[in-house]
């Protein structure tokens, strides 16, 4: 290859750098360098802190440029380290190399034969971080930019510079300048010496990336699959009474206010639309949950009272209910708690045949509390158990799968650990029942001397 | 032969009370010669004469398929028992602008009444199918004709079998067609087979609207939801329900029970 000579033959591609000494050696190259290109109808760039880039205007306008006019075409621009590589807050060689090429197309979209750039790279020794991978970076512009509208001079104050990086930076640059004139460069090409020890790593660092990234890429998708199963099983659930709610709600408007039907239809709308705000409900908890968005307001809390509520609120005649609420006091959130309880009653009596039997009841054992709901009904294979917590997983029901997302069981365990304690399901299997069992702490029993200021 | 299953609508086909208006929809066009053979083998057998405006090719399918069931088609047609006639020539007979002219309708029919009882039959079936040569592309005309039909029975007090080729779960023919023919008919059949079709409904209403008592009761309040005009099963009146109260859900339910009639069907 035939090396150009700095002020006439560089071409589109080209890359060299430039190791100077003292700040003349810095602008006997930097200077000859743009007066061509400018000269050239070329893009210039200038990529430098504000001191450098004012010492070069200078030379410039001694060396006879209007820089004014060229700056005011936008055919000679400066710009600083942080507006061009530090950018996105760290050096990122993609980046870049993705922002020259911008620049490339910009240049030639206003008409300009090649874009070019000089520079010089001292924010390297900064401790910036992404700066460990320049001498990837001045590989990969090199072969990226090989025959490309791009010339690129990289200008290296010898005192700044480690003979490290010195050296990795003219193995990258196919071209140097050598008192002011461009020469082969004959490190050029050679290996660096992070490359080489790369190169000499055993391939089994690649093949450990590999299968890090399609565990990660099967988990993904896995979790991509789960939602959207979740999410077309959630359409689906909100779907059917917000349906029947259309259809009674019409009905309502269409019958006389006094017709039996359109009470009846009244009732149905006003019970679809409790159990789509349920549905709901349930959803933004768990996204509440997840997201750390619950927050506790805890006291002292009786768990048997809390139960023998919860009980008398939703009692219905359809199931045998049975309470053995002995007093339990627990630290905690009653409105979260209370909901705990619901919902595992609420379960129950889903799993539950109308006529069966529902027993819940709190117990004192040692420095726990154990909340239990025990039901007759359809109860659960032992494989199960284990995920019975897990949105969208459903027990068998009386005639059949039960309806809804199964997200009251998750709501409860999560709640239950946002508490502290920890919840079971048992049974033994189906036909023969479920418990839910809660243990949360015990609250510490209130010292004498507060009882006695009671 | 069609293996379609008796049911409560099979008595409105084989012995009609004088003066109904029964309509037969139907995809499967063997079915539409199965019922109309049945329809006119019952009046036959019960010493009634049968008049029979078809296609020419309906006509000759009803003629084979009544010789299959025993009928000794000819010496029926001899007695002045069996009349069938080309439903495109009637037509032609009365229909003005595009329209059917009442008082040519009347002079084009009622002739072959007074045939058939110079011949000795008082009891007279009718099956006409002229409404739907109409309906493909003149639905408006097919409905005035309906009318007409409905006017001369109210007077002579026989029975008539209408037949559309019109599918109830198809969203158009269901949401347009159906409740427009329901409208001009005394009792609606609105499938091949009444027992899929009513499955095929009530497990596209558990699909769209849940499993629980609640969407029991709406079902119950569809059909009962206003007065029709026409006898049906239940599973039709709650499509027309759902039709006025929301076309969309109609539409679902029909989507949904389309897919479950067409698996049985398999």
């Amino acid at each position: 290859m035939t090396p150009p000579t700095l002020d006439s033959d560089l071409r589109s591609g080209d890359h060299l750098c430039a190791i100077y000494d003292t700040d003349a050696d810095w602008l006997v190259t930097a200077v000859p360098y743009f007066s061509e290109g400018l000269a050239r109808h070329e893009a210039c760039v200038y990529v430098a802190p504000e001191s450098h880039a004012a010492h070069l205007e200078v030379a410039l306008r001694a060396a006879g440029l209007d820089v004014d006019v060229h700056v005011r075409r936008g055919a000679l621009r400066f710009a600083t380290p942080e507006a061009t590589y530090l950018r996105p807050g760290r050096f990122d060689p993609d980046v870049m190399i993705a922002l020259w090429q911008e620049l490339i197309d910009a240049a030639g979209a206003e008409g300009y034969t090649n874009l070019r750039v000089a520079g010089c790279p001292t924010w390297i020794n900064d401790g910036v971080p992404g700066a460990e991978r320049w001498a990837e970076y001045e590989a990969q512009v090199s072969e990226c930019f090989r025959g490309r509208r791009l010339i690129k001079l990289c200008q290296y104050d010898r005192r700044l510079f480690s003979p490290t990086v010195l050296l990795d930076v003219l193995r990258s640059h196919p071209f140097a300048v050598v008192q002011g004139a461009v020469r082969a460069n004959p490190f050029a090409g050679m290996a660096s010496a992070r490359a080489e020890r790369d190169r000499r790593k055993p391939d089994q660092d690649l093949q450990d990336a590999l299968t890090r990234e399609r565990a990660a890429r099967v988990a993904a998708e896995a979790a991509c699959r789960r939602k959207d199963e979740f999410v077309a099983v959630f359409s689906h659930e909100l779907r059917t009474p917000l349906a029947a709610a259309v259809v009674a709600s019409a009905l309502i408007e269409r019958l006389p206010s006094n017709d039996p039907r359109a009470v009846t239809a009244r009732a149905v709308l006003g019970r679809q639309l409790e159990q789509a705000r349920r549905l709901v409900d349930d959803l933004l908890d768990i996204e509440r949950i997840n997201t750390g968005k619950i927050e506790l307001a805890r006291e002292r809390i009786d768990l048997a009272a809390l139960v023998r509520d919860s009980v008398a609120a939703i009692l219905l005649p359809t199931h045998a209910f049975e309470i053995d609420a002995r007093t339990a006091w627990v630290i905690g959130d009653a409105g979260r708690l209370r909901q705990v309880v619901e919902n595992l009653i609420t379960n129950a009596m889903k799993h539950t045949p109308a006529g069966g039997r529902i027993v819940v009841s709190t117990v004192p054992e040692g420095e726990e509390i154990v909340l239990r709901v025990d039901d007759s009904g359809a109860g659960m294979p032992a494989e199960l158990l284990g995920r019975v917590f897990e949105p969208l997983v459903q027990g068998p029901a009386p005639g059949g799968t039960a309806k809804g997302l199964g997200l009251g069981l998750s709501v409860v365990r999560r709640l239950v650990e946002l508490h502290d304690g920890r919840v079971e399901a048992l049974s033994a299997g189906i036909g023969h029942g479920s418990s839910f069992v809660v243990r949360l702490p015990a609250a510490p029993p209130v010292p004498r001397e507060a009882i006695a200021t009671i | 032969m069609s293996n379609i299953a008796p049911t409560p609508w099979d008595r409105a086909v084989e012995t009609p009370v004088p003066g109904e208006h029964v309509v037969q929809m139907y995809r499967d066009p063997a079915l539409l010669v199965d019922v109309v053979a049945r329809y006119c083998q019952r009046g036959f057998v019960a010493g009634e004469a049968v008049i029979v405006i078809a296609t020419h090719a309906h006509r000759a399918a009803f003629a084979r398929r009544l010789t299959t069931l025993g009928t000794d088609v000819p010496a029926c047609v001899r007695r002045g028992q069996y009349v069938d006639l080309d439903a495109d020539g009637c037509l032609a007979a009365f229909m003005v602008d595009g329209a059917p002219d009442r008082a040519r309708f009347f002079a084009a029919v009622t002739p072959h009444l007074e045939h058939a009882r110079h011949a000795g039959y008082e009891r007279i079936r009718l099956f006409g199918e002229m409404v739907e040569v109409l309906r493909s592309t003149a639905f408006a005309a097919a409905m005035r004709l309906e009318e007409l039909w409905h006017e001369l029975l109210e007077r002579e007090r026989h029975p008539l079998l209408c037949a559309y080729e019109v599918d109830p779960l198809d969203r158009l023919d269901g949401r347009v067609l159906v409740p427009a023919i329901a409208r001009r008919h005394s009792h609606v059949v609105p499938a091949d087979d009444p027992v899929r079709f009513e499955r095929a409904i009530d497990r596209a209403f558990v699909e769209v609207f849940g499993a629980d008592a609640d969407a029991t009761l709406l079902r119950q309040l569809c059909e009962g939801y206003r007065p029709l005009a026409s006898a049906m099963p239940a599973a039709q009146a709650v499509l027309l329900s759902l039709d006025d109260l929301s076309p969309d859900l109609g539409d679902a339910v029909r989507a949904v029970a389309a897919g479950h009639s067409a698996g049985a069907a398999r």
